[in-house]
Parts: structure tokens; sequence; C-alpha cells
């Protein structure tokens, strides 16, 4: 399975445990469309965490870079060339 | 089955069903339980049950719950201390993390320096000389109020936060010796005594509590740990009364003008079912009175400001004090709400004719929820189709009516007096009390009132129960399955609501209007 499938699979599974069943782009925002909410997004933090190793001590960290599927896809690339 | 509002049409002729309630009591999970028979054609029991909070923290493991929740909530702080904002922030004013609910991006500066000013301002106004403060963050209050205070103890679960802190009081010697943080979660006051303190600070941190039995274990030790005299301070709650109000305001905040009323109740009924945080109703702070001796009286306040945002809205602080004698609670007479409602001219009158040294007023409108809550009444007797644009045109066709609480400051000073607004009513508007007496001298605190207090229906559930809301419902379905087994049909409850007290009648008993209106508005559970 590539990185976005995985990604995109664990935000639909974040999203069914909260009760929400609509579909999704891999575009579209779920932080600031309002569908995860601050504490959903340590979900996501602790699943790049522990999928790719993500550091988020060593890049920072930024709500919007984890808007979409997108966005999420892009940090990790981006994490895995810096380290 | 009819919906509970339905119900309450008829509450005039509603009647007890003691064998349900007493079916119910037999239960392992009920604490105590009522049943009422709505004389409706089909003489419907609608049952309330009080569950057993050893019973709930089983089913719910709430141990495991309160701990996964904790654990997230103090990631989600530590990471706001790994954003560039933080690293970039004043000695003293690091704000990161403060996320408007509306934009979803960072509350103006402005609007946080006047937060910091006034909790700063009431917290002073107490003038506390040995504090601890659960939940101190980058220290945005203690850093201003230690100055001032003998010993100022800060404790708070996020490591980086901690460390943040730890890097500004390096740069303040004056703190140094009078300052101790501590890395600890909320619920451990080990190593506190007894009447140790006399202020407990917890300002802004309660909706990060888990659940309410959490909520409760804190203020237990904190009235215990606090010095007759003293005071415990719950700062910055969200209000329950108007989480509704609240969350239509934002919905309709990032809604298009065209959504349909239809589909923005749905929004709110997603935004409050997925409600992580704990929204507390200002009942539940005035219920503690009762519940423990050592608090002897409970004020509700209205936050100041100026500045409008959902801190000045729809969060209110509830200040406890802590042993006092009974006679520094002043009693003031409130005059009752006019019929078409308060406007300043009219209370301006009244102030100036009566001369009187104290003077209360009842039910005054709020303007700073005002649009929320009217548009939210307009909403819910809405059809389906019609617009929030088409909504918001006969909102805003009507002239606001209410009084910004900052004006009533300006009356007060331009009358000699002095104004304090209380929240205690738990008005469905939205609405306040005031009380404006002569001046009691800058930099002390406004005295203590005997301020009207909530209506019982305020008593039945005094917080929502983030991420509990399936399980409760199960167990409202066992228990009504419980009673087929045990009554007659006749007798058996068609549904069932977990509430969190059973506000008494004036005869002694149930009073069961209050639950069936508090009921109303949350659909039946399962049949």
């Amino acid at each position: 399975m590539d990185r976005k499938t995985t990604i995109r699979q664990f935000v639909q599974s974040l999203l069914t445990q909260k009760g929400d069943q609509r579909p999704f782009n891999d575009g579209d925002s779920l932080v600031f469309g309002g569908r995860l909410q601050s504490i959903d997004v340590v979900d996501v933090v602790m699943f790049l965490e522990e999928q790719w190793g993500v550091d988020f001590a060593s890049i920072g960290f930024d709500e919007n870079l984890l808007d979409s599927v997108n966005a999420i896809d892009a940090l990790v690339q981006q994490a895995a060339v810096s380290r | 089955m009819n919906s509970p509002s339905k119900q309450k049409e008829e509450v005039s002729r509603i009647s007890l069903v003691p064998e349900a309630a007493s079916v119910l009591r037999e239960h392992a999970a009920v604490r105590d339980a009522a049943a009422c028979r709505l004389p409706i054609a089909d003489r419907i029991v609608v049952a309330f049950v009080v569950a057993k909070g050893t019973y709930l923290d089983g089913i719910l493991k709430r141990d495991e719950v309160e701990s996964s929740k904790v654990k997230k909530w103090r990631k989600t702080y530590d990471l706001s201390q790994l954003a560039k904002s933080a690293a970039a922030s004043p000695v003293g004013f690091n704000i990161a993390g403060w996320n408007s609910s509306y934009t979803r991006q960072p509350l103006p500066a402005e609007d946080m320096r006047e937060w910091v000013q006034t909790t700063v301002d009431r917290i002073s106004a107490l003038a506390p000389q040995d504090v601890l403060e659960i939940g101190c963050g980058a220290g945005l209050l203690l850093l201003r109020l230690a100055p001032a205070c003998r010993h100022y103890v800060g404790t708070d679960f996020a490591p980086s936060v901690v460390a943040r802190l730890k890097e500004q009081l390096a740069q303040r010697e004056d703190l140094g010796a009078k300052v101790d943080v501590f890395e600890r979660y909320a619920d451990n006051f080990e190593g506190w005594a007894e009447d140790s303190f006399d202020a407990v600070i917890i300002n802004s941190v309660a909706q990060y509590f888990p659940t309410q039995s959490y909520l409760e274990r804190v203020l237990e030790n904190a009235i215990r740990v606090v010095k007759p005299g003293g005071h415990v301070f719950i700062g910055d709650n969200r209000n329950r009364e108007l989480h509704k109000a609240l969350a239509l305001s934002v919905e309709a905040f990032q809604s298009q003008p065209e959504v349909s009323a239809g589909e923005l109740r749905q929004k709110i009924t997603r935004r409050i079912q997925q409600e992580q945080e704990l929204v507390v109703s200002p009942s539940y702070f005035v219920s503690l009175a009762a519940r423990y001796p050592k608090v002897s009286h409970v004020g509700i306040y209205l936050r100041r400001g100026a500045r409008d945002n959902e801190m000045t809205r729809f969060r209110f602080d509830a200040i406890l004090a802590i042993g006092n004698a009974p006679e520094l609670v002043r009693e003031i007479s409130f005059r009752e709400r006019p019929p078409a409602g308060w406007t300043l001219p009219e209370i301006r009158s009244v102030l100036t004719s009566s001369g009187a040294e104290t003077a209360g007023f009842a039910h005054i409108g709020n303007r700073r929820v005002e649009r929320d809550v009217k548009l939210l009444t307009q909403l819910e007797n809405a059809p389906p189709e019609q617009t929030l644009a088409e909504l918001s045109r006969e909102i805003d066709r009507d002239k606001a009516q209410a009084i910004h609480p900052e004006e009533m400051v300006g009356l007060a000073t331009d009358m000699g007096l002095e104004v304090g607004w209380s929240w205690a009513s738990c008005y469905p508007d939205g609405g306040y009390d005031a009380a404006f007496i002569r001046q009691v001298g800058e930099g002390n605190a406004f005295p203590k009132i005997k301020w009207p207090g909530p209506a019982p229906v305020n008593f039945v559930y005094y917080t929502n129960a983030p991420g509990e809301a399936a399980i409760r419902e199960k167990l409202a379905s066992e228990l009504l399955t419980h009673c087929r087994s045990k009554l007659p049909v006749e007798l058996t409850p068609s549904s069932c609501y977990l509430v969190d007290s059973l506000p008494p009648s004036g005869g002694g008993g149930v009073d069961c209007e209050a639950l069936l209106a508090a009921a109303s508005g949350l659909g039946p559970t399962p049949r």
C-alpha cells in the first residue's frame, strides 16, 4: 500500500470513530473544514510519529500542514528528506 | 412517541409513577430515579435516572478514557509549543495554541491581551498571597499575579509548556524565590495539606477535563487545600446553557449564506455530538455550596471585556468563597424584568429616582449573545428550505434591545456606583442579573451578593458528556429492558434519560416539569 493510501485510510478511520461517515477527497480541508478538532490532530501526529518516525520536535508543528491527506503526505515526504 | 417538547405541553397534568422509579432503583447502575406519566393519548411513562458514578466508571472504563483523553490534551499543548509562534513569543505573552473556534486561526493578540488583563484584575481583587494555579500554561497569569504574592505554585501537565515557562522565569529574578513550577496532572494534589493556600486558580482549564467526575475530583481537592477566607477561582468556563447558541454562531459564521435551515440544524447537532471539551452549566458550581460545607458563597460572573469573541460571549468565571462568615454575603432586592425587557435609560432612571445604596436588576438582555440566541430561536422554528441569509435578514430587521455588560460599567461610573453581574440564573437567552452598589474602593473585590439562582431545570444536566453519548444511550436502553421485565406494560417507561440530578419540587417530590423541560430537544432514547 502506498503512503497516501495509508494516510487516507487512517484519516477515514479517525472520522468514522467520530461518527463522520461523509466522503472526502485528498485535497479536502479537514482541520479548517471543521471535520477534525485539535485533539484529533494529536491522533494524526501520533500516527505519523509511529508510522514514519516524523519528529515534530525538529520540524516544528503547524496544523496547516496537516489539513488534508495531500498536505499530510507532503509533510511526511519533507520530513523524510530533511532527516 | 412524542418529542419531549410535545410532552412538555402536557406537563401541567403529569403524575409520578413510583412503581417504575422503584424498579429502576433496584438496578445496579441506578442511584436515584423518577418516572412521570404524561396523560396524553397513549399515557406515556418517561423515566429519569441518576446513574451511580462507580457503575458508569466501570462500563465507560473511565479510568482508561480519562487517562487517554488527558494524555491527548497534554500532547496537544506540547505540540502548541513546537509552533514557530511559541518560540517567537515575547516573555509573558505566549499565546500559542489559543485559536478561534470561528476562524480556526490564532485569536487576535488584542483579544488575548484583554482576556489576560481582565482575568488578572478579577483575581487580584481577591488579594491572594499563597496561590496554587492548576494549568498555569506558559504563565500568562502567573507572571502577572506572582509579583504581588508571597508564594505562587504553578502546575501544568505539558512538559514543553512547563519548560517554556521555566525559561521565562529564568529571566525574572524578582520571581525566582517565590515561584515553584511543577509538571503534574490537575487531579494530583499530593503533598499539599488542607488549608495551605488562600487561592486555587483553575483558569481556562476545566474544558480539558475529560469528565464531570474528574472536574469534581479536582474541585474537591481545591476546596480542601484552600484556607477559610480564601477562594477557588474557576475561570473561563464554557457555558453549557449557551452551548447550542455557540454551535450555531460558529456554524453560521463558517457556512455560506445559502445554507438551508435543515442543513444548518444538522451541522449544529453534529458539532454538539462531536464536542470534545467539557461544557459546564453555572448551576454545577452553584450546586457545590450545598454539597461542600466549606463553600460559603458561589459567584458566577460574566467575563469582563469590550472585545467581541467567544470568551466574552460564551464563557464565565466561577468563584467559590471558602469558609467566609455568612454575614459577609449581602442581600439585595432584584427588580423583576419589565415585559419589554430592561433598557439602559430605564435602569438609569430607576437608579436616579431610588437613590438607594444598592439596586438589583433581574434578567437583563445580553447584547453579546442577543443575535446568536435570536437566530437560534428562528432557526429552530424555520422550514428546512429557508436559508441562513433569509433568517439573518429577519433577525437584523429587529433593533437590538439588549444591553452590553460593559455599557453597565459606563452607567455605573457615571453615577458614582459600581456594578457586578451574575450568570447564576442561567436564563436560556443568556441574560444576566446586575447589582449596583456605592463604590467599594479601587482594587477591592465586588462584595459577595446573594444573587438570584438557577431554576430547577438547570440542575438536571450539569455538563455535557464528551465521548460518552453512545454508552449512556446503551445504558438507558438496558434500563428500559430491565423495566419491561419487571413491570406491567402500563407502568413501563417508554423512554429513559440519564440526568445529573433530580430537581426537587416545592412539595418535597421530584420536579417532573423541570426534568421534561431539560430533556426537550435531546430527542427520544431507544425504545
